[in-house]
């Protein structure tokens, strides 16, 4: 996952803001407590939302109470005193990015192989500890890493096809979030449909990229993309819009059926203003704060 | 019911009739059948329409001291169906949400003899699968084939309204008042006053 799922600052409320922080903070830390100082490095939002979410649909909630950043001790934050969510977060993350060097490895280009080349010790060393920890995780995300490899290699050109590994891999994981069996399918339908939102919206992001390097990118290939043909480009990235508005629709219609318990403001900022405003940094690569006109 | 009608409505008991009422409407517009057309999830949305629903009565029968209260007009969401089709089965299967064998039976359906319902099928399968691309090509496809039946309709018009609004809002508020809102609300407010007998602005 890539840091897209993410708060938009502007809209939020100060104590929610203070609780985010505070789980962001959690996660960091406990990523240090299981894996060791360096894999705090791996920290993103994706992972907090995650964290968050899980919160949110258990009993009891993360128990906050005062403390302070570990890299700067001046600043106070919130710290969760329990930490079953932010546990299972780490434990993903270290599996997740050492899957993902694995991928940069063999597509990158030279620079960027030797950088992986160099992390990867570490990271399989995290990943080996975060897979004993989550053997059934692993398995899914191992499963899920080969099938998309083997559709790119293919060149598949169907876009719900080329969506469908990583799509399928957060429907499971998502499921297990809640311990109520009554919530599994809404899981599920969330997953699935958020796994395939951050598929797409890293395939707009990278499309320029993957077209000037010859790479494979699904919108590229569903539309028959060449490099260099602007126009043709641009009216892709409007396509891709679309296709994006399609997934967090669903996503939204989703989660409205949520029993949610806590942090209902915090999981709205992010599903409908925080990836919306993603969602138009990747299409036009404009920032996405907007100007306030009163 | 075992849960209290107010926090169902996620409102205090001490909130006004008005306050009532648009709790309500928001929570309906929400869980709103059409929000949740091809949705595998229809059945639990359905669920909480009827909590709201019941809710909702609950409490307007407390206020009126133990009067009967109406329902509030509820549409069947499966309403747009009238028997007599050749994939009846197919449609069962479908709302079962038994996708995969709704999806063989429609593939063994030879290219010829693929009709407008067939890809409106198709496409229900494809969308409660999350194929949500696809989906939208047969849903094309299908109003595009008998362009005058409602069903085929309402379902593409209801993928459209996500690709177009994401089902999010808008960022509150920061698209401010434009001059055109300034002017049209003056005239507005001058068509009342005149409507009154009074003027607002005396050229018009």
């Amino acid at each position: 996952m890539f840091g897209y799922v993410r708060l938009y600052k502007p809209e939020i409320k100060m104590g929610e803001y203070e609780q985010y922080q505070g789980i962001y903070c959690t996660l960091c830390r406990r990523l240090g407590k299981r894996y060791g100082p360096l894999a705090r490095l791996t920290l993103s939002y994706d992972m907090t939302f995650l964290a968050l979410l899980h919160m949110a649909l258990q009993p009891d909630g993360p128990d906050f109470c005062p403390g302070r950043c570990s890299f700067n001790p001046t600043k106070r934050c919130l710290r969760c005193q329990n930490t079953v969510a932010t546990d299972l977060a780490a434990d993903l993350q270290c599996l997740l990015a050492y899957h993902k060097l694995r991928d940069t490895l063999q597509d990158e280009g030279f620079s960027k192989r030797i950088a992986a080349g160099l992390c990867l010790p570490l990271a399989a060393l995290h990943h080996r500890r975060a897979a004993r920890r989550r053997p059934d995780a692993e398995q899914r995300i191992a499963a899920a890493m080969a099938r998309q490899q083997a559709l790119e290699a293919a060149g598949t050109d169907s876009l719900d096809r080329a969506a469908e590994p990583f799509a399928m891999l957060l429907q499971d994981l998502a499921a297990d979030l809640s311990p109520d069996k009554k919530q599994r399918p809404i899981l599920q339908r969330f997953g699935y449909c958020l796994g395939r939102w951050i598929y797409f919206i890293d395939a707009v992001d990278d499309l320029a990229q993957d077209l000037a390097k010859g790479r494979y990118n699904p919108y590229a290939t569903a539309q028959g993309l060449a490099s260099g043909d602007e126009a043709a480009i641009r009216k892709t990235k409007t396509y891709a819009g679309e296709t994006l508005n399609a997934c967090l629709a669903e996503c939204i219609a989703a989660y409205n059926l949520l029993d949610i318990r806590r942090f209902d403001g915090i999981l709205r900022n992010i599903l409908e203003l925080g990836m919306p405003a993603a969602q138009r940094r990747a299409i036009t690569g404009e920032e996405h704060y907007e100007q306030k006109s009163v | 019911m075992s849960k209290n009608p107010y926090e169902i409505l996620g409102i205090s008991p001490s909130a006004t009739d008005d306050e009532v009422k648009i709790a309500y409407r928001n929570l309906a517009r929400k869980y709103h059948p059409d929000n949740y057309q091809n949705n595998p999830l229809s059945g639990l949305a359905e669920e909480k329409m009827q909590e709201i629903n019941e809710a909702y009565d609950a409490i307007v029968r407390m206020r009126k001291g133990g009067q009967a209260a109406g329902n509030a007009g509820r549409t069947n969401p499966q309403g747009g169906y009238a028997g007599g089709s050749r994939y009846h089965d197919i449609r069962q299967m479908i709302y079962a949400n038994r996708l995969a064998d709704a999806e063989t039976l429609l593939d063994g359906t030879p290219g010829h003899a693929r009709d407008g319902e067939w890809f409106f099928l198709k496409g229900s399968v494809l969308y409660k699968k999350g194929w949500l691309e696809d989906a939208y090509t047969h849903f094309q496809t299908a109003c595009r084939m008998e362009p005058g039946n409602l069903e085929f309709r309402q379902a593409l018009n209801q993928v459209m309204a996500g690709r177009t609004t994401g089902g999010y809002r808008t960022t509150g508020g920061s698209q401010g008042c434009s001059g055109c809102d300034v002017c049209s609300g003056l005239l507005c407010a001058d068509c009342c006053c005149e409507c009154m007998g009074g003027d607002l602005i005396r050229c018009c």
